[in-house]
């Protein structure tokens, strides 16, 4: 990638690119990740070969693949993990690793790296963790909040994010990795936390669901057969304007390619409309009328309790 | 009725046949069969010919959205199956929608539609299974492999999914066999073919009929002939084991349909025929049909190669199947399209499989000065092995842009080579250079 000229050269994407330090795709995708105050140990998925990543070895990778924003290599715990203990050292040592980040990162200049604030779903790990991060606020551009997304319950979710938002600087970019259900990314920029990625969307659009209002439309379910509708009347994509259910239904059935490739299309702009929705409604200063109006159309029988709480948190009457 | 209501009637009659698609042939090749045309639909759209027509499944290609296939400025015409749209329930649309319509191609589409039955990609006409045995009411039908399974369609299915889908071309039905088959199968598919090209002269002159007839027709049918008034009629013929049944059958199919139909379209190709039985077949059928009808042909005419050759008996429209085989094997077509104009040093490269390693570090585009979407924008060879060892599907989006492009683009080609005098020097100098076995 490097000799390419980079990811963007490589990819001819000249827009914004953002890399994990791959940590959670080893602990996630790969047998046998032992990980020491060293790095994480893991087994070469091509060759078994034993290999190391470090959080020099994650830089120098992320400093040659050029994206504009970086991680930092946090010490994963697994979600299946319930020890205390386990956190805690997690915790302890993610700032231990964003410390050998910011020393071995070549390229300040030109890429932004972000430590990933921690602590599992204990208030006390969480606040260490934003403590000790914020320590070193004059070297960081934007702060990732980690850990969540990995099934935990709805109710610690919130409040880690609301912990998180409370505590960290105004001025700086909150991204909380691994959220992407539109409903989570509503609560959460709520609750002032700015950016999100997911493989939801595409990954969702792949087997035949859309993104709507009402919440999502499962294409291959029979019910799509005569429906002479578009996917969303109100959506203006190319996808909407061209295309009825019951076509998108017989595209989508047998997995041709054409189907998952007007679905993600569709998909993507229906985010890339929510969040100019979110941004355009604070700056009109109509934001919970928007979140109102969003949980509505989502939940016309009331939505869920964990929404109400968080959105109160964010001082949002439902 | 009087006299003046006769002359409105010979009136209709000439607007009518303005609204049908029309042929022109425009400059006819001394030394070979080639020649170049005009294909028009009833809604001016215009296709140079020879041109091959992108395929489609379930009528979209099968990795590009529309507003990339327009980008490809020498695609013309897409070929869409009939079979694609029989699923459990029968057949789709029910009505309602045009195929246009339902496929997005919209009314100002600058598309071609060319509408058989089978899936040349496929071949998903069941050859070893008989055509089922008619009964009183259905008559004769085709065994094809829909995803209902096994699906029989009969003539009148065929023509009603013709009628609700309005393409601008429509193949009769013909029964294709493997060219080893027993004579009495051959001359049966061959009597079947006609039969059915009968029936679909039958059908458009009723529609023909019908439309001057006006207020006197009941709703339904007056429905029917609306829906076939812009639709073409191309008369099928199938090829088979002797030059003498081929003479023949043609000089039946062009006294039946010469009339009606706008092209034929000679099928039964690529179905264990020797090569230069292929070719011979093509000239003898070739010399029997007017001149003024354009000559489609399917089956084992996909290579570039093959492509030449069979424009060199005449045929001015063919299927470009080619393009998804290379998409799908991760090839991209690179061959230098005018060895004699150009200097490039790379001219030696036919394909490239983007799968070998040899790519991993390859800067370069696809094809230098190559055009399409996929080179203008950059993509390496480098990156788009990269995106296939990762099972990305945007490999083959980027191949199939860059393949059809290309594919359009030889096209172009051939045709100037037939307007300038230059098509017989350049078939033989295409065959020196990929015809390793002549």
């Amino acid at each position: 990638v490097d000799e390419f000229g980079g990811l963007h050269a490589f990819s001819r994407w000249d827009r914004a690119m953002l890399t994990d330090s791959g940590g959670f795709q080893m602990v996630s995708l790969l047998h046998l990740a032992d990980i020491t105050e060293e790095g994480v140990s893991f087994q070469s998925p091509s060759n078994g070969q034993s290999m190391m990543l470090t959080p020099e070895h994650s830089m120098k990778i992320q400093n040659k693949l050029g994206a504009d924003i970086m991680m930092a290599l946090d010490d994963v715990v697994s979600s299946v993990n319930p020890s205390y203990e386990r956190f805690e050292e997690a915790t302890h040592r993610t700032t231990r690793w964003f410390d050998r980040c910011l020393q071995a990162h070549e390229r300040p200049h030109d890429q932004n790296l972000f430590p990933i604030v921690q602590g599992g779903l204990d208030y006390g790990l969480r606040q260490l963790s934003l403590k000790q991060l914020m320590e070193r606020d004059d070297r960081i551009p934007g702060y990732a909040i980690g850990g969540l997304a990995g099934g935990e319950d709805k109710e610690s979710f919130w409040n880690v994010v609301h912990w998180c938002t409370q505590a960290l600087p105004e001025n700086k970019p909150r991204y909380v990795m691994g959220i992407g259900y539109p409903v989570d990314i509503v609560v959460c920029s709520a609750l002032g936390a700015d950016m999100y990625d997911c493989v939801y969307p595409t990954r969702t659009a792949r087997f035949g669901t859309a993104l709507v209002p009402d919440g999502v439309l499962r294409l291959h379910l029979a019910s799509n057969e005569n429906d002479q509708r578009p996917i969303d009347p109100d959506c203006t994509c190319m996808v909407c304007k061209r295309y009825k259910r019951s076509y998108l239904h017989r595209l989508v059935n047998r997995g041709d390619s054409l189907g998952a490739i007007l679905l993600s299309y569709h998909n993507v702009h229906y985010m890339m409309n929510l969040m100019r929705s979110i941004r355009e409604s604070i700056i009109d200063q109509r934001f919970p009328e928007f979140v109102r109006h969003f949980m509505q159309r989502h939940y016309p029988d009331g939505p869920p309790e964990w929404v109400v709480c968080a959105l109160k948190a964010a001082e949002i009457e439902l | 009725r009087g006299i003046g209501s006769e002359n409105e009637l010979t009136m209709e009659k000439r607007a009518m046949a303005r609204r049908k698609p029309q042929f022109k042939v425009v400059t006819e090749d001394t030394k070979t069969s080639a020649r170049t045309g005009v294909l028009t639909t009833s809604r001016d759209v215009t296709a140079d010919t020879p041109f091959g027509l992108v395929m489609t499944r379930k009528g979209l290609p099968n990795y590009l959205t529309l507003d990339n296939l327009y980008k490809i400025s020498e695609a013309k015409g897409l070929h869409v199956c009939a079979s694609h749209f029989f699923d459990r329930k029968g057949m789709y649309p029910k009505g309602g929608a045009t195929l246009n319509e339902l496929v997005g191609l919209q009314e100002t589409s600058p598309m071609i539609v060319l509408c058989g039955l089978r899936d040349p990609l496929k071949y998903n006409i069941n050859l070893y299974a008989n055509t089922k045995k008619p009964s009183k009411s259905e008559g004769e039908s085709l065994s094809v492999d829909s995803e209902a399974g096994v699906t029989y369609v009969s003539h009148e299915m065929y023509m009603n999914f013709v009628k609700h889908a309005q393409p601008d071309l429509c193949l009769s039905l013909s029964d294709e066999v493997f060219q080893n088959s027993g004579k009495k199968r051959i001359s049966k598919a061959m009597q079947r073919t006609i039969d059915w090209l009968g029936k679909s002269v039958a059908d458009f002159d009723a529609a023909a009929a019908d439309t001057f007839e006006g207020e006197r027709v009941a709703d339904g049918a007056k429905q029917d002939s609306d829906a076939l008034e812009s639709v073409g009629l191309v008369a099928s013929i199938v090829a088979s084991s002797t030059i003498e049944e081929n003479v023949n059958h043609a000089k039946s199919a062009a006294t039946l349909a010469s009339d009606n139909a706008v092209g034929y379209a000679i099928m039964g190709l690529g179905l264990r025929e020797s090569d230069s039985f292929k070719y011979e077949a093509l000239r003898a059928m070739n010399r029997e049909l007017p001149k003024s009808h354009f000559r489609y042909a399917s089956g084992s005419i996909t290579t570039p190669l093959e492509i030449l050759q069979a424009i060199e008996c005449g045929i001015d429209i063919v299927d470009t199947s080619f393009v998804h085989e290379l998409t799908s094997a991760g090839m991209a077509m690179v061959f230098d399209l005018d060895p004699d104009a150009s200097t490039d040093s790379e001219a030696d490269d036919i394909n490239l499989n983007l799968w070998s390693d040899e790519y991993v570090h390859d800067q370069r585009i696809l094809k230098a000065g190559c055009e399409c979407y996929t080179c203008r924008q950059g993509f390496t060879r480098g990156y788009i092995h990269h995106l296939l060892q990762c099972r990305e599907l945007l490999a083959q989006v980027l191949l199939e842009i860059h393949n059809t492009d290309h594919m359009m683009k030889y096209f172009k080609c051939i045709r100037s080579k037939i307007s300038s005098g230059g098509f017989e020097r350049y078939l033989c100098s295409f065959q020196e250079r990929t015809n390793i076995l002549i």
